[in-house]
């Protein structure tokens, strides 16, 4: 879990009201993606320079009862952003 | 130029003989006749309605001089000055299918530059709140708006509906106060006003002057999203990011990123500050009243 992400280009990030996600739009494809509460929570997370490690420190800080195969969740998040062109991968940084 | 009436917000001052205005005040928005044949920009335009997909053909250019040109297939010319509120339309003789132009694309790009959302909806007014019928084409929402009419709700728009964020809660700003209705629908809905005649498959109707208001901004109840179903009328909540998906098709943007954010965050802004339902009914004359009463009572409930 050493992999860092960024925000893709041409991505646009709207949060909506507590407790319903947010929305991402992709400006190259006019196509926009839904995320729910937990997904705006790691998309706002993103920096460009934290591991999937440091958020997954943040996610276990931060809410009371994570789901267990945490690690596993926020990898498959992100590759799956990764696939729709929403994040790109900055790096690998050496453990 | 007279001041002649309003329309989306706009204190409409021309020359012309104007049919669809409200009262009110506004902007002071200026419309004059200009008998030029423009030349065809030489870049492509940046948006085009093809007649096959459209109830008519149009293309839209922006100038390098920040003005818009827009061609509209058998009208001619216009050019839309949205910072100086100014439109130029083309010598015509139709004169009513002339003035429904005006307030389409050309009225739309000065209410935009104003900030206001513009959504491919029609919006009526009930209890003094707004709410937003909303469907593609052909989904009966004129018919729907004819019948709220019919029952003595106010018309707010009719097939263009201007929407404004910057007030304390999201409004909806009265268009031209007209209706275009189908004409095996016009023989079964009968809305209060003045024929001004028939084309395109449409009779054409002023709505009742008496009835028209003003453009002051009408508070947003809700956005209704009109579904067909084979029998019983049901109202039920629709989730934002799903409506979402639905208002991003009804909406008007042009293909620059600065656009889509601006027609994007203003969607989102909709669907977070205003519920969204899901308006299922069938597509029968006979149950029109019952669908009218349903909306009303669900405005009256909200």
């Amino acid at each position: 879990m050493n992999e860092v992400y960024a925000h893709a280009p041409r991505v646009v990030f709207r949060s909506l009201k507590e407790g319903e996600g947010g929305v991402l739009l992709h400006m190259r494809t006019g196509q926009y993606h839904g995320v729910n509460e937990t997904g705006a929570y790691l998309w706002e997370k993103l920096d460009g320079s934290r591991t999937l490690d440091n958020i997954a420190a943040d996610v276990t800080k931060d809410f009371t009862n994570p789901p267990e195969g945490l690690e596993t969740l926020i990898q498959d998040f992100f590759s799956d952003l990764a696939e729709r062109e929403l994040v790109v991968s900055e790096s690998t940084v050496d453990a | 130029m007279n001041s002649l009436g309003t329309c989306y917000g706009y204190d409409i001052h021309s020359t012309m003989e104007l049919s669809y205005l409200r009262g009110g005040k506004g902007d002071r928005l200026h419309v004059s006749v200009v008998d030029v044949d423009h030349p065809v920009p030489d870049e492509e335009p940046l948006l085009e309605w093809l007649p096959t997909e459209h109830p008519f053909g149009a293309a839209l250019w922006r100038l390098p001089t920040g003005l818009w040109q827009l061609w509209v297939d058998g009208v001619g010319w216009f050019r839309i000055d949205p910072q100086g509120l100014r439109i130029e339309v083309p010598v015509s003789t139709d004169l009513v299918r002339l003035e429904e132009r005006i307030w389409g694309i050309p009225t739309l790009l000065c209410f935009l530059e104003r900030g206001d959302l513009p959504l491919h909806a029609a919006a009526v007014e009930i209890d003094g709140k707004a709410v937003v019928l909303a469907a593609p084409g052909h989904a009966g929402k004129t018919t729907l708006a004819g019948a709220c009419a019919t029952a003595g709700f106010r018309v707010l728009s009719e097939d263009l509906t201007c929407i404004r964020f910057n007030d304390e809660h999201p409004s909806i700003i009265p268009g031209p106060a007209m209706i275009r209705l189908r004409e095996d629908v016009s023989s079964h809905v009968k809305v209060p006003g003045n024929v001004l005649g028939t084309s395109e498959g449409r009779v054409h109707i002023g709505l009742d002057t008496a009835n028209r208001g003003t453009c002051e901004p009408v508070p947003l109840a809700a956005v209704y999203l009109l579904n067909k179903t084979p029998e019983g009328i049901a109202i039920e909540p629709h989730s934002p990011v799903d409506a979402l998906s639905d208002l991003w098709g009804l909406s008007f943007r042009v293909p620059t990123d600065e656009d889509r954010t601006r027609c994007f965050n203003g969607v989102v802004d909709l669907v977070s500050e205003v519920p969204v339902y899901d308006l299922y009914r069938p597509l029968t004359y006979a149950t029109l009243p019952q669908v009218v009463r349903a909306l009303e009572g669900s405005v009256l409930h909200a």
